[in-house]
């Protein structure tokens, strides 16, 4: 308001003043032509001094317009320098503004990329103890420790065991159990709290641990609980042991947004490791369930082939003995009848033979197809060797020319055995060792017994043409023979024989050379009715 | 002449175990197991001969009902299966001996022999 007065006041002064000027100088111009009266004291002085007056107001309001127009430049002039001052200031706060945000962004960015990079190379794999390994490497290389180990929970024995050093040596790493007991540890109170800590100065409890025997520096050490949202992975520890670095609040920011991500790698991995375990222990029992199951159908089929066999067995047997039996008989009276001269007593003779080997056939493949079944008796085994020698030696030993020797271990009690089928079984395999060296240069049959601790062990050996390597284990197969002769059953019958009595047979050849069974029975019999 | 029952359901056997031992002992063969009780219901022989497997009654069924009326008459079984030498271990008490088929004669006669004297 007042500036608006001195403003209007100043206005009025100039125009008052040009008004002045004008007016003087109308009255001397037009005075003499308008004969304006002139008064008394109107002298040529005074009109000069008029036209003085005129050019000082005139020079007056020029001068006046001119200081006026000069200060306000000058006021704007300054005015705008001010803002621009002011401009300036706030340009400067801004852009230190935006310098601490670049920075913080900044570092924002690195501990992101620094995260994502270790985040990467964790997920690289599954195995817990890689994860782990992968996991110190990438703290160490990437946040600048020099020594890093990861503990790991022990639920049952409640405590934190060393799993994996970065920068320790494996004997020293050993030596780290911590106790959760030791309540006064500064490292036990950070897991049971699940706070990550700088740890500041060493009490000498800590200082025992031979791992922080090398920390003389504080603020080196850190400490790092691993928990998830539901379960104590374990604790991680790292320090700048040989850089000296003092670690800083923002270290322990870094490190505690790692730490989570360890703690799900590590859980990751460990349910991972189980999964493994599981599955391979699942896969296992499969197969050995698989295996078990195929032995089983193998075994059924085998049991059920025999059972159809021995129900067939036992009808054929019967059929086919009972008209044996009138033609053997028939034979036997016809042979009594005829003399010996008779043309046809050889004839005869082909009838009974034949008859006989059809009777072992059918005897063969009844014994084969059903379980022995063995009726013990208390046997001296040297006793039934020699039984069967003897009567060899008026029959095959004469036919192949053989000769037999026997060795007979007189220590050997009397076994408790079903005294015909092993007599049958004994028989097979020694009338198999004349057969196989029939026309051989060396004839020999070796029968040996020998007590071996609760066992009675046979040997019986020939030195025939031997078995071929590939047809060792075959030979206890049904049905597989290399006579002409035979159905291949004789040895199956036997071991089956063997074994029901708790015992075993296995064979021994050199092709060129012979062959020699050997029979073991135990001497406490324990029967084995399968 | 001592008696001889043989029941037995081949025919052709039968007539040869006759043959044979028809000098010797007074023999009388049956094919069906009815036939020998109705023949034992009115005769007793010295020795009883039976097959295992008879068309209308099994042998060891037959002892039995044997054994009911005439509990000491020496009775022998034949038969076709090895395996009767295992049961024979339970019927042993009633049974003087078994043969197995195909019969030997030798062995039969010996057997026979054994029982009931010549």
């Amino acid at each position: 308001m007042n500036l608006d007065v001195i403003t209007n006041i100043k206005k009025t002064r100039i125009w008052l003043l040009i008004i002045i000027s004008v007016l003087i100088a109308g009255y001397i111009k037009f005075k003499s032509i308008y004969s304006i009266p002139v008064p008394i004291w109107s002298t040529k002085a005074f009109i000069l001094f008029l036209e003085i007056l005129v050019v000082v107001l005139v020079v007056d309001v020029i001068i006046i317009i001119a200081f006026n127009y000069i200060r306000k430049n000058v006021l704007y002039l300054k005015h705008k320098s001010e803002e621009a001052e002011e401009l300036l200031n706030e340009t400067k706060f801004l852009s230190e503004k935006l310098e601490k945000q670049t920075k913080f962004l900044k570092d924002k960015l690195n501990e992101i990329t620094t995260l994502n990079k270790i985040i990467y190379e964790i997920n690289q794999t599954f195995e817990l103890e890689r994860v782990l390994k992968i996991i110190l490497e990438s703290i160490c290389s990437y946040l600048k420790y020099d020594r890093a180990v990861i503990f790991l929970f022990d639920k049952e024995k409640d405590c934190l065991v060393p799993s994996i050093g970065y920068n320790v040596e494996k004997s020293e790493l050993e030596k780290l159990v911590l106790s959760l007991s030791d309540k006064e540890s500064v490292v036990v109170k950070s897991f049971i709290k699940n706070i990550p800590v700088i740890i500041k100065k060493l009490s000498d409890k800590e200082l025992k641990i031979p791992y922080f025997k090398d920390i003389k520096e504080d603020n080196t050490l850190i400490c790092v609980p691993l928990q998830t949202k539901d379960k104590n992975v374990g604790l991680l520890l790292v320090d700048t042991s040989i850089s000296k670095r003092k670690l800083t609040e923002k270290d322990l920011r870094s490190i505690s947004n790692f730490a989570i991500q360890t703690s799900l790698a590590i859980c990751n991995a460990q349910l991972f490791e189980t999964e493994r375990l599981f599955k391979e222990k699942l896969q296992q029992e499969v197969d050995l369930a698989v295996k078990k199951l195929q032995e089983a159908q193998k075994q059924l089929i085998k049991s059920e082939k025999l059972a159809a066999l021995g129900e067939m067995a036992a009808v054929v047997t019967h059929e086919v003995r009972n008209p044996l039996s009138t033609i053997y008989m028939s034979a036997q009276i016809l042979n009594k009848t005829i003399t010996q001269d008779n043309e046809a007593k050889k004839y005869i003779n082909y009838i009974i033979s034949e008859t006989e080997r059809l009777n072992k056939v059918v005897t063969d493949i009844l014994s084969f197809s059903r379980k022995p079944q063995i009726v013990l008796t208390k046997t001296n085994i040297n006793n039934l060797i020699e039984e069967l020698v003897s009567f060899l030696e008026i029959s095959d030993f004469i036919k192949y020319d053989i000769k037999c020797f026997r060795n007979y271990d007189d220590q050997i009690p009397e076994l408790l055995l079903d005294k015909d089928q092993i007599k049958q079984t004994l028989l097979n395999i020694m009338q198999n060792a004349c057969h196989f060296m029939e026309n051989r240069p060396i004839r020999k049959l070796v029968i040996e017994t020998k007590k071996e601790n609760s066992n009675c062990v046979i040997k019986i050996s020939d030195t025939g043409i031997g078995i071929p390597p590939e047809n060792t284990k075959k030979i206890f197969e049904p049905f597989f023979t290399t006579k002409t002769k035979g159905t291949g059953l004789g040895l199956s019958i036997s071991k089956n024989i063997i074994e029901a009595h708790g015992g075993k047979i296995a064979v021994e050849s050199v092709v060129g050379e012979g062959t020699t069974f050997i029979i073991t029975l135990p001497i406490k019999i324990e029967v084995n009715f399968q | 002449m001592k008696k001889i029952l043989i029941v037995e359901d081949e025919e052709l056997m039968l007539d040869i175990i006759k043959d044979t031992l028809g000098k010797k002992y007074e023999i009388k063969g049956f094919t069906l197991g009815k036939q020998a009780l109705e023949y034992l219901q009115k005769e007793q022989p010295d020795l009883v001969i039976l097959d295992i497997k008879l068309p209308d009654i099994t042998g060891l069924e037959l002892l039995e009902k044997i054994r009911k009326f005439l509990p000491k008459v020496p009775i022998m079984m034949c038969t076709a299966y090895d395996s009767f030498k295992t049961d024979y271990q339970i019927w042993s008490a009633n049974v003087a001996d078994y043969i197995v088929k195909p019969i030997v004669l030798e062995e039969l006669e010996t057997k026979i022999k054994k029982i009931i004297g010549e």
